[in-house]
């Protein structure tokens, strides 16, 4: 009896944010429009443009300035991150519709399982037709999709050839993904990011065919099971399973705030610090969990001299409230800041483990530190985060009241 | 344990926002709630569904492979970790290890199975 074979696809959401907007106001329509934060507060990149907008070079990740110089018509447009994620979540539920195995992948990319389904929605073509077509009607949006046996090739049929079709569908299979993919440059592949595409073209390794005809201990035995992932994939191999209805367990908590100007004073970027402790504390309690490790990023303000640290360290016992992990990540911070002025911060909580399992200690007072962390969430989860803070928050550097206002550093 | 990486890639390079997993959490337990006030079990399930959920109940019993069995129980429901140790065909029920503790639970009030991880 001949296997199933497995039809994973891949819908991805063209200009996610940018498409929002339109729906939001259709005279929008047609015109290119750019999703871009504001530039006084160091937030002025593109973060999303009109297919009308790219027509004219635009592209993710440009200033606001390069953008104008490119299409002066351009119509900016600030991101409302709660409409983005309330139109994903409405993706979620339609392609639910179509099957139960459906696994969001970031806020515009979905990988659906349809394995099995054909007496249902026909075959899998078929079904992807239905489901840009009914995402379409319902949202205003427009999908493409990437078909594969396994979601390695889903998402390679989507980025690098739904994305260009007029259809937006493509189909890759075990068959037909060396004739069509291995010709691409090896920059294409899924994650080669820029310093792997140096790696390999040092190693004259310029397109994913040549990965391929390598043997495969050769990435392997420089790379790990990393160099073995990539051969893989140049091969079109995944042995990825998608697990629907559950998110991969969290193995940190942490924020990064990107400065509304330089900070080049240590009470303006501890009084951050603080601020970034609290809300990965704050995460870490809400998930029942407490960290063992902190670790403290800071990023230069001079570009031209790139400056800052990285550092880590672990937790003399494991902890989620502020008042524990502040102290260790200000140690970091004084240790390892040169001075310089700062344009970004953060911190980051890992080693998570239950937080209801801890080493009872004779000196502090663990119960006393829970109840009071308990108070505050509940006060914060009723009254929203700025109903309770610290008096650092009012300082100069404080940035809890404008964070308040934002989600993953944009705009709600 | 750097191996896990072959088998979950796309879990391991997945960009979800804080908010945006709470409320794709909130989502999925406001699903599980409607499937309990729906008296959904097993039996509702699809064919296919049913045999995903065979393949992971056959795994647990033969490779320990750990497994979160939603159960429903009056209009609530329960979900349990652990391991199927026994599968007793005559009474229609399963024998689960979770931790110290040893559960049975009827199949018929089964409406949810999937890997512990």
């Amino acid at each position: 009896m001949e296997k199933q074979r497995q039809a994973i696809l891949l819908a991805d959401a063209e200009s996610f944010y940018a498409s929002v907007e339109i729906t939001h106001n259709p005279s929008l329509r047609g015109k290119p429009v750019a999703v871009c934060g504001d530039p006084a507060l160091r937030h002025g990149l593109v973060l999303a443009a009109s297919k009308e907008a790219k027509a004219y070079g635009v592209k993710t990740g440009q200033p606001a300035w390069e953008c104008r110089r490119l299409c002066p018509g351009v119509i900016f447009v600030r991101p409302h991150m709660n409409r983005y994620l309330e139109s994903a979540l409405e993706m979620t539920r339609i392609f639910e519709q179509f099957t139960d195995r459906v696994v969001p992948y970031s806020i515009d990319e979905h990988f659906l399982d349809l394995s099995g389904c054909e007496r249902l929605w026909g075959t899998p073509h078929e079904a992807a037709r239905r489901i840009l077509r009914q995402v379409w009607d319902e949202t205003g949006i427009r999908c493409r999709i990437g078909l594969g046996e396994n979601p390695l090739q889903a998402k390679m049929a989507c980025d690098r050839f739904a994305k260009k079709r007029v259809d937006g569908f493509f189909e890759l299979n075990s068959t037909n993904y060396a004739a069509h993919v291995w010709s691409l440059p090896i920059g294409n592949l899924f994650g080669v990011g820029p310093r792997m595409k140096d790696h390999f073209n040092r190693m004259a390794v310029r397109t994913i065919g040549d990965l391929a005809r390598l043997p495969r201990e050769i990435p392997t035995r420089r790379w790990g099971v990393n160099g073995l992932l990539l051969w893989l994939n140049a091969h079109g191999i995944d042995y990825s399973t998608l697990q629907p209805g559950t998110l991969a367990p969290q193995k940190g908590v942490g924020h990064c705030a990107t400065l509304p100007r330089d900070y080049a004073s240590r009470q303006e970027i501890e009084a951050v610090l603080l601020e970034l402790t609290e809300e990965a504390c704050f995460r870490a309690r809400t998930l029942g969990k407490m960290g063992t490790t902190v670790h403290v990023y800071c990023r230069g303000a001079d570009f031209d001299h790139p400056s800052g640290f990285s550092r880590q360290k672990k937790l003399p016992e494991p902890a989620s409230a502020a008042t524990e992990v502040y102290p260790v990540a200000q140690q970091l911070f004084r240790r390892h800041w040169d001075g310089r002025p700062v344009r970004a911060v953060g911190l980051n909580l890992s080693g998570l483990t239950d937080r209801r399992c801890y080493q009872l200690s004779l000196f502090n007072h663990r119960e006393i530190t829970n109840s009071l962390s308990a108070a505050m969430d509940e006060i914060r989860e009723r009254f929203g985060p700025t109903a309770l803070f610290r008096a650092a928050s009012l300082t100069s550097g404080g940035q809890l009241f404008t964070r308040a206002n934002m989600i993953g550093g944009h705009e709600k | 344990m750097r191996k896990k990486k072959l088998y979950h890639q796309f879990a391991c390079s997945s960009l979800i926002l804080p908010e945006h997993r709470a409320r794709l959490a909130q989502h999925h337990q406001k699903k599980a709630r409607e499937a309990c006030r729906g008296e959904t079990s097993l039996a509702a399930a699809d064919e296919q569904q049913q045999e995903q959920f065979q393949r992971l109940a056959e795994q647990s019993l033969s490779r320990q492979l750990p497994l979160k069995v939603t159960v429903r129980e009056g209009g609530s429901c329960r979900t349990i970790t652990g391991v199927i140790i026994e599968q007793q065909s005559l009474s229609g029920k399963i024998r689960l290890q979770s931790g110290e503790c040893i559960i049975t639970v009827a199949v018929t009030a089964i409406i949810y199975l999937e890997p512990a991880f």
